[in-house]
This record gives structure tokens, C-alpha cells and sequence, in this order.
């Protein structure tokens, strides 16, 4: 028989508050766990989207507007850059790539995006995380179209189907380009960021859908809602002006011995002196978006250590309320040579362990939690959320329960330390 | 006659010991020049309820600090001892059978008896077994049929038995038993108190009971009234004669 034998066994003499105050911890526990997991998630799900490229350029108001709108598809680009600038920046600088980008459409909701053919092979949306395709291909010819796997399962929508865009970001607005059909010819595997959400296609045809508006307000070609037939605007019929994108992602070339932070802040100062542009730093622009939800979710996770601190009260009460009950046990181990400091670690152990089988009990069930939760996001939402319990977060959560523990048990061991021997053994009725 | 004295020490003795004894309606002071129990020795203290035998004990044992005098336990001053030392002390040289047992409820009974010995950590010497093979040989001679039972679910009598199990674990120099047969009849009071007096024998420890029953005399080798051996049996007697039954003070 050891000490801890006889901490296990008053633990066990007293199940059911030993229970009920161990699951409180591990509830509190798992909460605090899953709120530091859930920030580093959706710290790192943010900074998935802009992949490998290094800069963004665009004709929005600011960097950070731009980034939005360009990574995130908060809005449509409001202003445009005619498709002779792109040429002109590509080749202001051997760039690794240059990917040109226009948005503004949408189908049933979801943002459309035009682009190169590049921006499947070169780009990437997650740094080492190339795409991949659950079916089909990448657009090789006009009016076919990509999905991204978030557009593919909230449509239902498969390779073969048919598509047309809405000019404009939403149903209600704009109006449908039913005149244009798409096919689809791919699905995208989840990457984990906005890009899920849209749906990709070549910059020739979306220019088309824009020069068939311009023909038909010059009185070109007639509005028309028909099926069938040829349409009555083609790739030919495209002018400069309609030639306009609303962002370019570039990758500067990483070569053995050059510096890309260096070149880069060039590049970054070169363009910038383009007042017609914007040029944005993706990484930095995400770094301070993080910075102003940082503190918020800081909140979060204040709050929930606040709970955990609530929750090894508890074990204090438990223990504070057993002491009446107890210290007539611990007259008798004093008697039997226990020191006062001995009884005292008694409690002070029972107390850690409450904690430290509360805290372990939070790790399980914040891991499985976590991992329904990642689950259900996944298929439910298509949100690829990095979502579970980091061995790091959960080392130091579960140290600073048992801490919280013992500081929660020197009450109640100072009861037992200063227990009255003589009086607690007396035979009165 | 009492045994071989396992050394030439008295297992305890008290020289002008003084203890100030108040509660609420009234307050006496205990005062015994000189009270010893040879190694060995069983002895049974009488005296009225109300007259200081539990406090005595207390005092006996080290858990209460007298205001005069020393008490000895197999050679070394109880009270010159401080602190852990002085649990550590009490745990391997004392055992203690207490009137409603104060077992350790929860706990088995092997488990009772073994944390004697890892609260007292008795020297190798003296308990040379291991903890587990000497409790369950001290509770197989008692009798104890279900070791491994919760104590709360014993008979009276068993947990009884396994309370001087528990005193005799570290192979005390003394046991001190108050009022051990005060919940059992007359009958049972005798067989316990000879199965008490015979288990310390075998293990060599003296035994001094506090009772007011003087019926259980036969049993002992030498029967000592409380009165006789303070220095101020009036005041003793007459705070007594005040005391409630079954409150003794």
C-alpha cells in the first residue's frame, strides 16, 4: 500500500463527486482546447487561398480590399485593368509566373472566376498543395468550366452538366448570360480555401459574355433568351476594351542565391509606383487582417480559461465539502504516524488527480470532438479546417489544470493540516 | 506475570505530569506524579466517567501537549518530539484501540492494518515482513474472515478485531485502548478484552486499557484506579460527578 493508493481509494470511496467534479474539468477542458485549436485553424485556413503567389495587383482601393476581394471573393472587383497592363507588367520582370484574373460573375451565387490555364498548373492555392482533381480536367477550350468542390456539392452539379453565368455577384441582380452555356469538365478536390467556392473558366469566354452586353447596348445583336442556334457574339467579335481583367497573382522566381524578400520589396516598390494600380502583399495583408481578429478570438479563449478556473472551484467545493466527513480520517492516519504535512499532500494529490483525470478526460473528448466537428465542416460546409487538438496546446492545457488543481486542493489541505487529532477521536455521542 | 520485556525500558512512563483540563461548565487540572507500564505489562486504569482517562490517553499518545511533566514511551520523551517526528514516533512505538474503533471507513480491511505500517514505516528490524504478508498474518490470527471487505460491512466484533490488528502492526512497545468493550455486553466485553490482552502478548506489546469498568480486573496483571495515582483525587472526583453520562470530559 502506498500514499496514492490510499488518495485512489478515497477517490473511489466518493464516485460520484469525484465523477461529476472530473467531468466539469473535462468539460471546461475541452472547451479551452477546442477554442485554441479552432484559432490556430482558422489562422491557418486563412492564410491558405494565395498559396505561392507573392503579389497582387489590382484596380481596388486598397491592398487589403483587394486581397478580400481577389483571395477571398468577399466582393466583385469594383474597377478593372485593361488586359494591355497585364502584358506590360509581365514583362517589367522575369517573373516566375504572372496569372491574370478577372471576376464579377457568378452562377446561383457562386463567384466565377477567368483565368489562365496557369492558374491550375502553376498556382498554387496552399503553399506544397497543388491542385488536385476529383473528376475531370482543367478548361483547355472556350466555355467550359471548372468547379470548385464546394460549387460541385451544394449544386450537385457534375461533369457534362451545363451552366450559364449571371452577369453580376448575385440571382437577384444582373442578368443571366442563358445565350452562353458552359460545360462543366472538372471538379476540384477541397483545398481548404475560398477558391472551393468558385468556379473557374477561360478569360476568352467570360470577355465574351461583356462584348455581347456591349453589342447589344450598341444595338449589334439583339437581346435574346434563346436556346439554340449560334450566338450571336464570338471570340472574333472581341475588341481591346473588352480585354479587361481585375487581378493579377505574381511569383517572383526562386532561384538558388538570390534573395525573394529582397526582390520582392523591389518589385513590390517598382509597381507601386503605378498610380493606377494596387499592389498587395498577400501574406502581409493576412498577417494584419489576423492581427485585429487575433485579439477578438484572444477574448475567446480568455473567457473559456476563465471557465476552467470556475470548473477547478468546483474541486475545491468537493473537496472543502467532504473535509467535514473526513477529517475524523484524518485524525486516524495522524494517529497512525501520519505527519500534518503528510495529510495535507493526501489532499493535495486527490486534488491534482481530479484535475489531471478531468484534464485527460477534456483532451479526449476535445479530440473527438474536434475531429466530428472537423468532419461535419468538411462534408457539411466544405470548410478544410487543420481542426484538431495540437499535442502542444494540449501538454500545456492539461499542465495548467493540474496546476489550477492544486491550487484548488490547499484549502481544503489546510483543513486536513490543521485537523484537531484529540478532538476529531474523542467518544462523544 | 507479565512477559519477557523485549528491552529493560518501561513501555511508558509519566513523571508530574500536569494537564489543565477545561471545557465550558467545568475545568480540573490532571496531576500524576509518577505512572508507569512494564514491557509487556497489561494493565487496566479505572476511574469514574468524566475524570480525564480519554484526555490522559491523548496525552499519552502525543497528541495532546501537556503544561508540566514528561510522558516516556519505551525510553524516549514523547513530548520532547515535535511535529512529523512526533507522528512518526507515535505511529511505530504506539498503537491505539479506540471505543467505536475509528477504522478507516472505505478502506479494506488488509488496507486498515497496512497503512499502519506505511503511516508508521516501522524499521526493517522490528517488522521484517512485508507489509501485505504481515497484515494478513495479524488478521488470519484474529480471525478475520474477509480481509479483503470493506470495513463498514464487517460485524462490530470483527471490526474490532481489526482494530487491534491495526495498533499491533508496527509491533508497538504499548498499546492504549479506550473503553474498547464500552458498545459490546458483559460477555463479549471479557472475550474481547482477553482477546486483546492475548494478542499483545503474543506480540510482546504491554497494554494499558482505560475503562470504568471494573469487572474486567481478572483479565489484567495489575488493575490501577485513576484516583490513586493523581495528586488531587477531590478535584478529579468532583469534576466527575458533574460529567453527563456518555460524555465523558
Amino acid at each position: 500500500m502506498t500514499d496514492l493508493a490510499i488518495v485512489l481509494r478515497s477517490l473511489r470511496a466518493r464516485t460520484f463527486s469525484t465523477a461529476v467534479t472530473a467531468v466539469t474539468v473535462a468539460i471546461a477542458t475541452a472547451l479551452l482546447l477546442t477554442l485554441l485549436s479552432l484559432r490556430q485553424a482558422g489562422s491557418s485556413a486563412f492564410l491558405r487561398g494565395s498559396g505561392n503567389a507573392h503579389l497582387l495587383v489590382s484596380a481596388d482601393a486598397g491592398p487589403l480590399v483587394s486581397v478580400l476581394n481577389a483571395i477571398f471573393y468577399a466582393n466583385a472587383p469594383q474597377r478593372a485593368i485593361p488586359f494591355a497592363k497585364f502584358n506590360q507588367i509581365r514583362e517589367s520582370f522575369p517573373w516566375a509566373w504572372a496569372i491574370p484574373m478577372q471576376q464579377g460573375d457568378s452562377f446561383r451565387g457562386f463567384p466565377t472566376l477567368a483565368t489562365s490555364p496557369q492558374f491550375f498548373s502553376k498556382f498554387e492555392p496552399a503553399v506544397g498543395e497543388p491542385w488536385r482533381f476529383a473528376e475531370g480536367r482543367a478548361f483547355d477550350k472556350n466555355f467550359e468550366a471548372v468547379l470548385g468542390s464546394a460549387v460541385a456539392r451544394d449544386t450537385g452539379l457534375r461533369v457534362g452538366a451545363e451552366l450559364a453565368f449571371t452577369h453580376g455577384s448575385g440571382d437577384e441582380h444582373g442578368h443571366v448570360h442563358d445565350e452562353f452555356a458552359f460545360t462543366v469538365v472538372g471538379i476540384l478536390e477541397p483545398t481548404g480555401s475560398a477558391h472551393d467556392r468558385a468556379i473557374f473558366c477561360d478569360l476568352d469566354s467570360s470577355w465574351v459574355l461583356h462584348a455581347h452586353d456591349r453589342r447589344e447596348r450598341d444595338g449589334l445583336v439583339k437581346h435574346e433568351h434563346t436556346h439554340g442556334g449560334p450566338p450571336a457574339t464570338t471570340v472574333a467579335d472581341l475588341i481591346d476594351d473588352d480585354r479587361r481583367i481585375t487581378g493579377i497573382l505574381l511569383r517572383l522566381p526562386t532561384r538558388e542565391g538570390s534573395s525573394v524578400p529582397a526582390a520582392l520589396q523591389q518589385q513590390f516598390d517598382v509597381l507601386r509606383r503605378d498610380p493606377t494600380i494596387t499592389v498587395a502583399n498577400p501574406a502581409d495583408q493576412i498577417g494584419k487582417l489576423l492581427s485585429i481578429i487575433g485579439r477578438v478570438d484572444l477574448l475567446f479563449v480568455a473567457l473559456a480559461v476563465v471557465i476552467l478556473v470556475s470548473s477547478v472551484i468546483s474541486i475545491l467545493v468537493a473537496l472543502y465539502n467532504s473535509m467535514r466527513e473526513r477529517r475524523r480520517q484524518v485524525a486516524i492516519f495522524r494517529v497512525l504516524g501520519a505527519s500534518k504535512g503528510r495529510v495535507m499532500a493526501l489532499v493535495l494529490t486527490e486534488s491534482a488527480l481530479i484535475g489531471l483525470l478531468g484534464g485527460a478526460g477534456g483532451i479526449l473528448l476535445a479530440t473527438f470532438g474536434t475531429a466530428v466537428a472537423a468532419s461535419y465542416l468538411k462534408h457539411e460546409v466544405g470548410l478544410v479546417l487543420g481542426f484538431a487538438v495540437d499535442p502542444r496546446s494540449a501538454v500545456i492545457v492539461l499542465a495548467l489544470t493540474v496546476l489550477l488543481a492544486c491550487l484548488a486542493g490547499i484549502l481544503p489541505a489546510s483543513l486536513a493540516y490543521r485537523t484537531p487529532v484529540a478532538d476529531e477521536l474523542r467518544p462523544t455521542a | 506475570m507479565p512477559v519477557t520485556p523485549p528491552s529493560s525500558a518501561p513501555a511508558l512512563a509519566v513523571r508530574d505530569l500536569r494537564f489543565r483540563h477545561a471545557s465550558r461548565d467545568r475545568s480540573f487540572t490532571l496531576d500524576i506524579p509518577s505512572f508507569a507500564v512494564e514491557a509487556g505489562e497489561s494493565v487496566l486504569l479505572t476511574g469514574p466517567s468524566g475524570s480525564g482517562k480519554s484526555t490522559l490517553l491523548f496525552l499519552l499518545a502525543g497528541l495532546l501537549d501537556p503544561d508540566a511533566g514528561t510522558v516516556e514511551v519505551a525510553g524516549s520523551n514523547m513530548h520532547a518530539l515535535h511535529g512529523a517526528a512526533r507522528d512518526r514516533f507515535r505511529g511505530r512505538h504506539l498503537g491505539m484501540v479506540f471505543q467505536t474503533f475509528h477504522l478507516a471507513l472505505g478502506y479494506t480491511a488488509l488496507e486498515n492494518v497496512m497503512m499502519a505500517i506505511l503511516f508508521g514505516a516501522p524499521p526493517k528490524e522490528r517488522v521484517p515482513e512485508a507489509p501485505k504478508a504481515r497484515a494478513e498474518a495479524l488478521l488470519a490470527a484474529l480471525e478475520i474472515d474477509r480481509p479483503s471487505a470493506l470495513v463498514e460491512t464487517l460485524s462490530i466484533g470483527q471490526q474490532q478485531r481489526v482494530a487491534v490488528a491495526r495498533a499491533l502492526a508496527c509491533r508497538p512497545a504499548i498499546v492504549l485502548a479506550d473503553e474498547p468493550t464500552a458498545s459490546l455486553d458483559a460477555a463479549n466485553a471479557s472475550r474481547a478484552v482477553e482477546l486483546l490482552r492475548a494478542t499483545c502478548n503474543a506480540e510482546k506489546a504491554a497494554l494499558l486499557v482505560v475503562s470504568h469498568d471494573h469487572g474486567l480486573r481478572p483479565s489484567f496483571d495489575r488493575s490501577v484506579d485513576l484516583l490513586s495515582i493523581v495528586r488531587n483525587p477531590g478535584d478529579v472526583a468532583a469534576a466527575s460527578a458533574t460529567a453527563p453520562e456518555g460524555a465523558p470530559r
